[in-house]
């Protein structure tokens, strides 16, 4: 019987192993860098659990009067934020989008500017904009719909990509008109998309919305942020499960829905 | 083809639907604006004022470059610190969480949990420990992480259940145990899908731990933070590049990889 | 002699009401090469999968080797699975795994939970799995991934695969169903030849009844989850086909005519 050596597939297995060292490699010079203590972090592990199953919980009753108009704040901005970047993406994504783009430079001129609003999250553009807005749900709107913008501009782009351009093409070869074909062969196509990542927007909405508040954007976020800096945890306990609520809510919705129209 | 031609593109039943949900989407989009009380009085003047100072921090002030690329350095080290650690937590519970090889009633259990910590935003995890551990990253590493893992859990779980059901079953005929499946028929067939999702989830995970810091969890947004309290929007500036070019660089190196996944699934 | 499996009054209703098996008793000897014929539906897959416990019946006992198999669990279940191989119609590999990783998937059964976590084969097994596709004429494509092969050649992967666990039972549930002609050929010829030259017993479940009489000694019909035929491949006459597979005897039929036409000769296989 021959004992020599027989591989069980092509590569080495050395890049596995290289893989797994590389990770482990990374993983404690980034726990340097960033102070992470393991063993700590795994010693206040009880300690953890009590603070938030003790002091937060359970959630002060008392504390609704003061969460219900924040929260509803929250809401709206979320819903005006995601709308109105939506109606203002749709454009730019048609004018972007390589099937219908008019003139390839706008192509590159608004995915630049899309990258650019997309990689600063919408509380640094709050910070950015207080001092000209000032404190308040005004400017929790536009960061949250410049924030928007950016990624919306990029899904909308996608999604009107992935249309079938022979459909296209057999509409515009009957003699239809650019603004025919965008209705009858691109719109029938793309709207499904648009409307899930317009869903999905929302979704990321409510989330940064909630938090903006932090740092002057209106919203239950300062709420959030006062009452855990006061102490008064079970009141935040409050805020922060009604809030996880109306992000379970929106999810479930617009699972929902986007189930009903792909 | 004549364009008058009344022929409906999409199925009754859902033309109705999509006449609905417009109508609500309208309706909701009007109330919360009336709701919302703005002030459109000031606008113009804050606009302008917010190009002029856009304006100023185009013109970058980098003296302090040290402190604000270390700061850089530390946001970074922590997204990727916790989105390994995360990753590999939720590669671990995936398996008890995904309903094809978990057991009765542990999956929904499991992904209740899961949702629930992804319904608390990770910002409000990281002030929790902040509250408990005090300031810096390290608060906003463990807020990340908590997170991230809840996220991950739900990724991975899903990859698994699309598992084909019928390898799994052939290894069981043989009479492999559950693990020796799970290591050797579900690993290497959700190899690619979880590499992505982490990937993505380290995009996120950038963009958050750039903004921890502007509520005391360290990092560069405890720079961001600083600077524009003070109103010095050329230093500001340029710590802004640093995280725009932290997050681009990022984007640009996954493109180029190709790493791709379809977030309608999610 | 005992016979090697014996099953007695199976019967199996699914949770939603549907009776697969209605009673179904047969013992299988040592050796034998069994082919179970039968429409969709009629219970075959069912069966198949009550021997080795991936479905368990409702009433009845399955007796392997002196072994009530429906009273096992854990350990011991595992332990009659690993003796048991069995092949499948969408034939079931890992696709992103390497051939030989495939059919060494074989003896996990017999190996501790950490080699088989960690790939750890001995020498000895990976020369067994190789010499296993060698016989099925494998042997040049070991190192390949399993989705970059036919289907003739996938099903030959999921035989070795059940080889690779020493059966002493091999099952086929419709193993040629998604193959071509002459595949389907290729992999009776592998399937009848290798069980026949190691005394492997099997049990055959398909749909083309020209390949069951072709192949098998013993052929069992089963139609909506009762045995009505079980005898020698000679004694299948038409009317007993036809009453398989419900249909009146002057209607052609895809089954019958090629079996008329390997008969006489004008269809060469």
């Amino acid at each position: 019987m021959q004992m020599t050596y027989l591989p069980l597939k092509k590569e080495k297995s050395f890049y596995t192993w290289a893989g797994v060292f590389i990770v482990i490699f990374t993983g404690v010079v980034t726990g340097f860098i960033s102070h992470f203590d393991a063993i700590e972090a795994i010693r206040i592990i009880p300690g953890v659990l009590s603070f938030i199953f003790i002091d937060f919980l359970p959630p002060a009753h008392t504390a609704l009067p003061n969460i219900v108009n924040p929260l509803l704040d929250t809401f709206y901005m979320a819903v005006v934020s995601t709308v109105t970047a939506a109606l203002i993406s749709i454009v730019l994504a048609f004018l972007c989008a390589t099937p219908t783009m008019p003139h390839p430079v706008f192509k590159i001129a608004i995915r630049a500017f899309a990258s650019l609003l997309r990689n600063i999250p919408a509380l640094a553009w709050t910070i950015i904009l207080v001092p000209a807005f000032g404190i308040g749900k005004s400017v929790g709107v536009i960061a949250l719909t410049i924030g928007s913008l950016g990624s919306l501009i990029r899904f909308f782009t996608e999604t009107i990509e992935e249309i079938d351009t022979g459909k296209i093409e057999a509409i515009r070869s009957s003699g239809g008109s650019y603004w025919q074909v965008l209705r009858a062969g691109v719109m029938p196509q793309c709207t499904p998309g648009l409307i899930s990542w317009t869903l999905y927007s929302l979704e990321l909405d409510i989330r940064a919305s909630t938090i903006i508040g932090m740092v002057g954007g209106g919203g239950v976020g300062f709420y959030i942020q006062s009452t855990i800096k006061l102490f008064k945890y079970d009141h935040a306990a409050m805020a922060i499960v009604i809030v996880a609520m109306l992000v379970l809510v929106i999810e479930y919705l617009s699972k929902k829905i986007r189930e009903r129209i792909m | 083809m004549s364009m008058d031609m009344k022929v409906s593109l999409v199925p009754k039943k859902q033309k109705y639907f999509y006449i609905l949900f417009f109508l609500s989407m309208v309706l909701l989009y009007a109330f919360s604006l009336f709701q919302l009380k703005l002030s459109y009085g000031s606008g113009f003047e804050s606009v302008r004022k917010a190009f002029g100072f856009i304006l100023r921090m185009f013109h970058f002030n980098f003296t302090d470059w040290q402190d604000i690329l270390y700061a850089a350095l530390e946001s970074l080290s922590g997204a990727v610190l916790a989105t390994i650690i995360s990753a590999i937590l939720a590669f671990l519970i995936s398996f008890l969480a995904a309903t094809n090889v978990s057991a009765k009633g542990l999956p929904i259990f499991i992904k209740g949990l899961c949702a629930s910590i992804r319904a608390v935003p990770t910002l409000v995890w990281a002030l929790i420990f902040v509250a408990y551990i005090g300031l810096g990253p390290f608060a906003g590493v463990l807020g990340l992480c908590f997170h991230s893992f809840a996220y991950l859990v739900k990724a991975f779980s899903q990859s698994i259940e699309e598992v084909n059901a019928g390898s799994l079953e052939a290894m069981k005929a043989t009479g492999a145990s559950w693990l020796q499946t799970m290591a050797r028929g579900v690993v290497p067939t959700i190899k690619t899908s979880i590499i992505s999702w982490t990937a993505l989830r380290f995009e996120i995970n950038i963009a958050q731990s750039s903004i921890l810091g502007l509520v005391g969890a360290g990092g560069i947004g405890h720079e961001l933070s600083l600077y524009m309290r003070m109103f010095d929007f050329e230093k500001a500036g340029f710590v802004l590049m640093v995280i725009l070019f932290m997050s681009f660089s990022v984007e640009m190196i996954f493109n180029k990889l190709k790493i791709n996944v379809d977030i309608n699934k999610f | 002699m005992k016979p090697i499996l014996s099953i007695k009054n199976v019967k199996k209703t699914y949770a939603n009401q549907t009776q697969a098996l209605k009673g179904v008793s047969f013992d299988l000897h040592e050796g034998e090469f069994v082919a179970i014929i039968g429409s969709s539906g009629s219970g075959k897959s069912t069966l198949l999968r009550c021997i080795n416990q991936l479905i368990s019946q409702t009433e009845g006992s399955i007796v392997f080797k002196g072994i009530e198999v429906e009273k096992l669990k854990g350990t011991r279940l595992k332990k009659v699975r690993r003796e048991i191989g069995m092949i499948f119609q969408h034939y079931n590999l890992i696709d992103r795994l390497t051939v030989i990783q495939n059919v060494l998937h074989g003896r996990l059964g017999y190996m501790s939970d950490f080699h088989g976590i960690f790939d750890l084969y001995s020498m000895e097994d990976r020369w067994k799995a190789y010499s296993i596709l060698e016989r099925v004429g494998l042997a040049d494509e070991i190192h390949k991934r399993a989705d970059q092969l036919s289907g003739g050649q996938k099903q030959r992967v999921g035989i070795s695969r059940a080889l690779a666990q020493n059966p002493s039972l091999m099952l086929a549930d419709e193993p040629i169903a998604s193959l071509d002609p002459v595949s389907s050929n290729t992999v009776m010829d592998y399937l009848h030849g290798i069980c026949m030259e190691d005394g492997i017993s099997a049990i055959v479940s398909l749909h083309q009844v020209d390949y069951a009489i072709r192949y098998a000694t013993r052929i069992i019909g089963i139609k909506k989850g009762l045995i009505v035929f079980d005898g020698k491949a000679q004694d299948l006459s038409d009317s007993v086909i036809n009453n398989i597979y419900d249909r009146k005897s002057n209607e052609s039929n895809y089954e019958e005519s090629t079996h008329e036409m390997i008969q006489s000769g004008s269809l060469a296989v």
